[in-house]
């Protein structure tokens, strides 16, 4: 194992510090650049606390791999220095391979030798306390640019001393481990504890600082110095296997360079390879291979510096794939463009059928974008035919807009000049189907209700893919539009069939219909039953008391009329008028039509017949026979129905009434049936079934495909805008992902390009890593 | 819950076997006898220094026990030696007394444990015994080597003196604590420096004339005393460290800064009740802004009317913990996690322990104190050590200073005494 053969060190020395490192935070850099983000990875502060000459500041030069640092056998550095480490572009990527030192009270002047930095160093620090051995916590600031170097901080603290010398204040000890304390009291500082391995460990002032600043003990590194100057016969060895104290990070042993290598000038590199010879020739230390040399230590920090970073990926990673992901769906909604021509008819095929299924699965509710917050496709399409056509239907009354006097009118005209002997059909028939056709309206409605839902639904399809396509969006909610146009048509003619059927033919014979024995029935038992009470004591029964009482009074002033027949008019008119004006606040409609046969016998009826202004009325002709005048007059224009009220005719009505309810009901269940299934079969279905054969028909033709496919110009750069970012994404993702942060690549270093200068020294050193089984970082 | 820790497996030795370092196995301390007096105070101290030693894993601890209950409470002035043998025939006559006249009443036995909790089980720890220790440091002298005694308080004084007559060849003793007299028993004495304020000029003044021949000590340490700042303990740097990584899962998510409040007791020099609660309490609630977090240790000898006050005060803040004495005790964690601590000025112990942290100690009550006390505190003042507590400070500021070595020192001290004779100790 030879030491002499290395390579004689030409250029300047290599820093251990984050060599390995170095590729890795480049590349992030790059990843964060791309995503065009300023963040960049913060790295920890590194700081060596320890007693008073422990060789804090040689590990830290050790481990920058510079000779810059004052040192000397009593107090050297009495001020903390914090190192700023700023890495510069190499000349193999347009910048320079200079090194250089800058002080903050400088400004900007540059320092390119580095011996010249120690004297700065030193002549700074005597500015501020003086040149006796005085203390300040104020800090120097100096930054190194380098393109070897990691951007981090180091911090090199005064050492803890016990006994005040020169111009130090009586509490110099507690002075400096509250200037220490301040530093690593920062949870992202990285904390090497230097003690000389001829102290007793235990009692370690750096160990016991760094313990009130991290009492985990999970960012602080035992650092051993001095393993060369211990008593004969000792040695660390329980020291750095943390038996002594137990710390997480563990100890590193490191030999310094001797005050007499500094006066010699020797340089750092010679250092490590004398303190790896020490380590050699030391039986007690073989095994610890890894617990040993300023290496080591450079790899364990490179260690917590990439777990560092480690912990930052995560986050980092989930950052990425959040924008890879939206990214991807935009790239997505901006779908893929086919040059050829075939290509394009595929896509224009894919796209309609796509837009077919679309259609159906929204009518169906099976839609991937149901909603959940409202009602949408198909269920408003029931919501229409249940709730809005259904409900409108049940809520009609048969007889709405059929007065008494409308249905005895009609009995009397389809009995002819003779009088009824039973209960006419033919008032029921006109009547029901005047009410039957007053479905139609509703059905057609609900026809076209359903048909704009279509409409609706249709716009709601692949809205966000079409959006790419203006010119056949247009077509096809032309299609679409023309083509529903289509079915609604024969839907529409269809539920005008139906009302016409059931118009056509009036089945009286159908099982839940009444019956004309069962209605003359109950028509007979209702007139008997509203006789008896007095009218208005039955005042919950709108209807059917009213019929009743005016039917009883009717009768009543027949009668009345029938007896007094002869010149007593005026004498009845006023009774019959006063009266009438007694029940007139009963409201009751059809003492008008009584009333109003004064009006119609004489011509000078008495003024309080004015009262009562109804039409004249033709009851008055039979009036008027009794009267056996000469001469007839000449009968109205319009007639209405006798007054001559019978119970009979009060029953009739009451039957017909009956009759018409009956029927209408299950007309209008038929209706309530069958309209929907027609909308659902000339329109809903239909379109479900031929939409995609009428797009084809229509859509699919050669000469249409180019200009359907044309999109807009924003859509083309939008996509390819997308695409590039995608890419971008991919690109950082996969680096991320291929990241060598597990510990093996970060032993070995991970060089991505041509690094030479961590290259020359390990060369030799490969064999011995390779011989005793330790992987050893290269330098 | 704490992690389970794993004993370190057994070192692989490659240093020389210590028979042939500094002439001879008899050479080479291994072990040490702690002799207690019962007291967790100051058998602590005698750990401390045990562990301090590197002697933890490798010594018997013995206890002096006194009698306790009925009419021997008011027999603490005597020798504990003539004591046990008062108590051995006080109790043999109130036996034959109860055997003769059939008494029922018993107020003497109602309150008799016998030396070390009766003696019942394996756990009971030895009692001193002189003849016994003796002959053992003997015996084994060949094989084990010399032996140190290290007894604390003044119940052990007669029987650490003893067994140095009768083998002072063969052991080396250390007493903690002043013993007031006769220093020259044993081979090492260790004690505070506030011990010796007795003798300053200051304390002088506030003695009359007559009574000061009576107050020890009387004459100025010699060599083979060892002055400290404050108490021996346990705390160093290893211990913390093991019992921050043992308290891990409970302090490490606390917020920061951890203010940990240390409360003890009032006793001779340092008496305090309500009013010092109320003082202490108003103070944390107005230092509270600047804590993270600030959890309360009470001592299971504080009194109620002090631990009233703060429970009514403080118990339901939810930046406050109340350690209510269940076990496990948080102290280590709280000594290995707080960022800065605030005790009563009565415990010296205590005061130490937080002192040998390096952290900020902030000391309430301070003004209570006299005599002694008020001179340790003085010092602890003068040094940099702690602050007084006054409500005013910021929390999350953290000063240090050399943190109180007290233990180590001493073992140092030890050691070199023990090199004096040609014994080292086994590292």
């Amino acid at each position: 194992m030879s030491v002499n053969d290395f390579p004689p060190s030409s250029t300047s020395a290599a820093a251990p510090l984050g060599s390995s490192v170095i590729p890795i935070v480049n590349k992030l850099q790059d990843i964060f650049a791309q995503l065009g983000s300023q963040s960049t990875i913060e790295l920890p502060q590194v700081a060596v606390v320890g007693s008073q000459s422990s060789g804090k500041s040689s590990v830290l030069e050790a481990l920058v791999g510079r000779d810059f640092l004052p040192r000397g056998n009593d107090i050297c550095t009495r001020r903390p220095l914090l190192l700023q480490l700023l890495q510069t572009k190499p000349s193999s990527d347009g910048g320079s391979d200079d090194e250089w030192g800058e002080f903050r009270h400088h400004g900007g002047k540059r320092f390119y030798d580095f011996s010249e930095i120690r004297r700065e160093i030193e002549a700074e620090t005597n500015r501020v306390v003086g040149e006796n051995k005085g203390v300040s916590d104020q800090q120097i600031c100096l930054k190194i640019f380098s393109p070897n170097v990691l951007d981090i901080t180091l911090v090199d603290l005064p050492g803890i001393t016990k006994v005040p010398v020169g111009d130090q204040p009586t509490d110099i000890e507690a002075r400096i481990r509250t200037m220490i304390l301040s530093y690593i009291k920062n949870p992202s500082c990285l904390i090497l504890a230097v003690t000389p391995a001829n102290s007793d460990l235990a009692n370690s002032d750096a160990l016991q600082i760094a313990g009130n600043a991290d009492p985990d003990g999970h960012r602080t590194i035992g650092v051993i110095t001095k393993l060369d100057i211990m008593d004969r016969g000792t040695d660390a060895r329980n020291h750095l296997l943390g038996k002594t104290i137990p710390l997480r990070l563990g100890y590193v042993g490191v030999v310094n360079r001797s005050q007499e290598d500094i006066l010699l000038n020797r340089s750092i590199k010679d250092a490590l390879i004398a303190e790896e010879k020490f380590f050699l020739s030391r039986p007690a230390y073989s095994g610890l291979t890894d617990r040993l040399g300023v290496p080591q230590l450079a790899k364990k920090l490179n260690q917590i510096l990439v777990q560092h970073i480690k912990a930052l990926l995560p986050n980092l990673k989930s950052r990425i794939s959040n924008a890879l992901f939206a990214t991807a769906k935009e790239y997505e909604s901006y779908g893929d463009i086919k040059e050829t021509r075939a290509g394009q008819g595929a896509l224009l095929l894919n796209f309609l059928t796509k837009y077919c299924e679309a259609y159906s699965s929204t009518l169906e509710g099976r839609s991937k974008e149901m909603s959940t917050h409202e009602l949408s496709g198909g269920a408003r399409i029931h919501y229409i035919f249940q709730s809005v056509f259904v409900k409108s239907l049940e809520e009609v009354d048969p007889c709405e807009g059929l007065t008494d006097d409308d249905i005895r009118t009609a009995v009397q005209n389809a009995t002819g000049p003779r009088s009824a002997l039973f209960v006419p059909d033919v008032p029921f028939e006109v009547l029901v189907r005047r009410q039957i056709s007053r479905l139609l309206d509703p059905s057609l409605q609900c026809a076209r209700f359903i048909f704009d839902e279509l409409i609706k639904i249709s716009h709601h399809c692949m809205m966000t893919e079409l959006q790419r396509f203006p010119v056949l969006q247009k077509r096809m909610d032309e299609v679409i539009g023309n083509f529903l146009h289509e079915g609604l048509e024969p839907a529409q003619a269809m539920i005008r069939d139906i009302l016409e059927m059931e118009m056509d033919y009036i089945n009286t014979s159908h099982p839940n219909f009444i019956g004309g024995t069962k209605a003359v029935e109950v028509a007979m038992q209702q007139v008997k039953s509203s006789r008896i009470p007095h009218p208005i004591a039955r005042p919950k029964d709108t209807v059917e008391p009213e019929k009743a009482s005016s039917s009883a009074s009717q009768i009543k002033s027949l009668s009345f009329l029938g007896r007094q027949a002869n010149g007593l008019i005026s004498d009845q008119g006023v009774l019959a008028a006063a009266d009438a004006e007694k029940s007139a606040p009963a409201g009751n409609t059809s003492w008008s039509g009584f009333s109003s046969i004064f009006r119609g016998s004489d011509g000078q009826a008495s003024a309080k017949n004015n009262l009562l202004n109804k039409p004249l009325s033709e009851a008055t002709q039979d009036v008027y026979q009794n009267l056996s005048t000469i001469y007839l007059k000449e009968p109205p224009t319009v007639l209405k129905s006798s007054e001559n009220h019978s119970e009979q005719e009060a029953v009739e009505i009451k039957i017909t009434k009956l009759l018409l309810k009956s029927y209408y009901d299950i007309v209008r269940k038929n209706v309530e049936d069958l309209v929907p299934k027609a909308i659902m079969h000339f329109l809903v279905n239909y379109s479900k079934r031929e939409l995609h054969n009428v797009f084809i028909e229509k859509l699919y033709r050669e000469n249409l495909i180019e200009e359907l496919l044309k999109e807009p110009d924003e859509i083309a750069i939008k996509r390819k805008r997308a695409r590039e970012t995608l890419h971008i994404l991919q690109q950082a993702n996969r680096t991320l992902d291929e990241l060598p942060l597990e510990a093996e690549s970060v032993e070995r270093g991970y060089r991505t390009g041509p690094e030479p200068k961590h290259e020359e020294l390990p060369s030799s050193r490969r064999s011995r890593t390779d011989s005793n089984g330790y992987g050893r970082i290269h330098m | 819950m704490r992690p389970i820790l794993l004993p370190d497996p057994p070192s692989l030795s490659t240093g020389v076997p210590e028979i042939f370092e500094q002439g001879g196995a008899q050479n080479v301390v291994r072990r040490a006898v702690v002799i207690g007096n019962g007291f967790p105070g100051s058998e602590n101290q005698c750990i401390g220094l045990v562990r301090a030693l590197g002697l933890a894993e490798n010594h018997l601890l013995y206890r002096v026990t006194r009698p306790k209950g009925g009419i021997n409470e008011w027999l603490h002035w005597l020798p504990v030696g003539f004591h046990k043998k008062l108590d051995f025939i006080l109790r043999h006559i109130y036996l034959y007394s109860r055997l003769m006249l059939r008494s029922k009443q018993s107020k003497y036995i109602a309150s008799v444990p016998s030396e070390n909790g009766g003696n019942v089980g394996l756990a009971s720890i030895l009692e001193a015994d002189v003849k016994k220790i003796v002959t053992m440091a003997r015996e084994t002298y060949e094989k084990d080597g010399p032996l140190v005694v290290i007894a604390c308080g003044r119940d052990t004084i007669s029987i650490a003196s003893s067994i140095r007559r009768l083998a002072s060849e063969n052991v080396f003793v250390v007493q903690i604590q002043h013993p007031r007299s006769h220093l020259n028993r044993f081979d090492m004495v260790i004690t505070p420096r506030h011990d010796y304020y007795p003798l300053t000029p200051e304390a002088q003044e506030q003695v009359p004339r007559f009574l000061r021949s009576w107050i020890t000590p009387r004459e100025p340490p010699q060599d083979h005393v060892v002055l400290t700042t404050g108490a021996l303990h346990q705390i160093d740097y290893a211990s913390l460290r093991k019992s921050a990584s043992a308290w891990h899962d409970e302090f490490a998510a606390l917020p920061k800064p951890l203010v940990v409040v240390n409360i003890g007791w009032p006793r001779r020099n340092c008496r305090y009740g309500a009013d010092l609660a109320k003082q202490l309490t108003d103070a944390l609630l107005s230092v509270l802004d600047s804590c993270g977090s600030l959890r309360i240790a009470l001592s299971y000898k504080t009194p109620e009317k002090v631990s009233r006050v703060i429970f009514k005060e403080l118990g339901g803040n939810p930046k406050v913990y109340i350690w209510n004495g269940q076990e496990p005790n948080p102290y280590m964690g709280h000594l290995a996690w707080g960022d800065a601590f605030v005790v009563t000025a009565d415990s010296v112990s205590l005061i130490s322990e937080a002192c040998s942290t390096g952290k900020p100690v902030y000391v309430i009550g301070a003004d209570h104190c006299k005599w002694k006390i008020a001179d340790f505190h003085k010092s602890l003042r003068e040094r940099g050590v702690v602050r007084s507590f006054t409500g005013f400070e910021d929390m999350s500021e953290s000063w240090s200073y050399p943190p109180l070595n007290d233990t180590a020192e001493a073992a140092m001290r030890v050691r070199s005494a023990l090199a004096a004779r040609g014994w080292s100790l086994r590292s």
